[in-house]
């Protein structure tokens, strides 16, 4: 997972160094190589379908507009998901305030959103239900866990966390989870 | 049930790197409920939002990013966060600070009007919240004989006192 390319003139630094030196095109590259595994962390945490494009554009213009302070410690995806993770963690404070609202009120389906949360499956809504009441830390490193397979150092780039705490956050989320879904 | 549970951490590895079960691992899943459980869960985790993905079209989310990196490079129309309410707080708060600082005077109600620097405000409108932030930063502390901001803290400005160093900032 440190970096989806063989190529290394593909390569997500070799990209953002393209980028950098005013190719659009490696942007795109970028943009449409992570979309997809963004838009999928996204959800697990919980937000709505109809909303993932808004997120994840936004997503690539926060890391875009401040790529100088991505140095290349952590891979760019991991990068990327702490980005996403902030900016759902804002917009959810915006939808519910500071009070934490239970995710499953998300998951009811409404006309805004036909075919997302209501064409889950059983499985799936039931899961994202038991994530979304984990701790924050429990929750992201479950997802980029489970959800994505990031090994626990990209995890902890992502986290800013140690592979010790973060081993740790992930038993723990597996051993709550399992309790709820039983 | 004697044999160890399975290592939990083999299991996303296994149901993203598509590997095999090794044969103890097998029999020992086919009789235990838990793990059985936990392989579940961890399959069903690493399917999670497949389909809601799906309807993402990451061209289309490419061309909107680069359309607004290009047209608006220093303006966030940010979906979730919006700073424009905020940064308009700051701006005010930084000119008021600005205010003190040029001013150099011994009353902040009685700041000099500063024609020389209309629409300030505006100007700090355009900046983005970092920017904001780094103007904050940019601002040495104010010495002691230069304002009189901890002898009369803005809270003990009336509204009128405040407006009028607004206005003196805007000409």
């Amino acid at each position: 997972m440190r970096d989806m390319s063989e190529d290394p003139s593909r390569s997500d630094p070799a990209l953002v160094a393209a980028y950098r030196s005013g190719d659009e095109a490696a942007a795109t590259e970028l943009v449409t190589r992570h979309a997809g595994a963004l838009g999928r962390y996204l959800y697990g945490l919980g937000a709505y379908s109809a909303d993932l494009d808004d997120l994840i554009q936004e997503t690539f213009i926060r890391a875009f507009r401040a790529l100088d302070s991505w140095r290349g410690e952590a891979s760019f995806r991991s990068w990327l998901f702490r980005i996403a993770a902030n900016l759902r963690k804002d917009q959810y404070r915006k939808e519910g305030g500071r009070v934490a609202v239970p995710i499953e009120d998300h998951d009811l389906a409404d006309a805004s959103d036909p075919e997302g949360e209501a064409g889950a499956s059983e499985m799936e809504r039931r899961l994202r239900e038991g994530i979304g009441r984990l701790p924050r830390m429990q929750r992201e490193v479950f997802l980029l866990r489970a959800q994505q397979g990031m090994d626990y150092v990209d995890i902890c780039a992502a986290l800013g966390t140690t592979p010790g705490a973060a081993r740790v956050h992930y038993h723990h989320a597996v051993k709550r989870l399992k309790e709820l879904m039983q | 049930m004697t044999d160890p549970h399975i290592d939990s951490d083999r299991m996303p590895l296994l149901a993203h790197a598509g590997g095999k079960w090794t044969p103890v691992e097998t029999a020992h899943l086919a009789g235990c409920a838990e793990c059985r459980l936990e392989w579940e869960l961890v399959q069903a985790a690493s399917a999670l939002g497949r389909a809601a993905a799906s309807r993402i079209d990451p061209n289309r989310v490419a061309a909107r990013v680069l359309h607004r990196l290009t047209e608006a490079p220093r303006r966030s129309s940010g979906f979730a966060v919006r700073p424009a309410r905020w940064a308009l707080a700051l701006a005010a708060a930084a000119a008021i600070v600005l205010a003190f600082r040029i001013a150099g005077s011994h009353s902040p109600v009685r700041v000099a009007p500063s024609p020389a620097r209309p629409g300030i405000l505006h100007e700090l409108d355009e900046l983005t919240a970092s920017e904001l932030e780094a103007i904050f930063d940019a601002i040495p502390p104010a010495a002691a004989n230069e304002t009189h901001v901890e002898s009369a803290p803005f809270g003990e400005l009336d509204t009128n006192d405040l407006e009028r160093v607004l206005r003196s900032l805007e000409g």
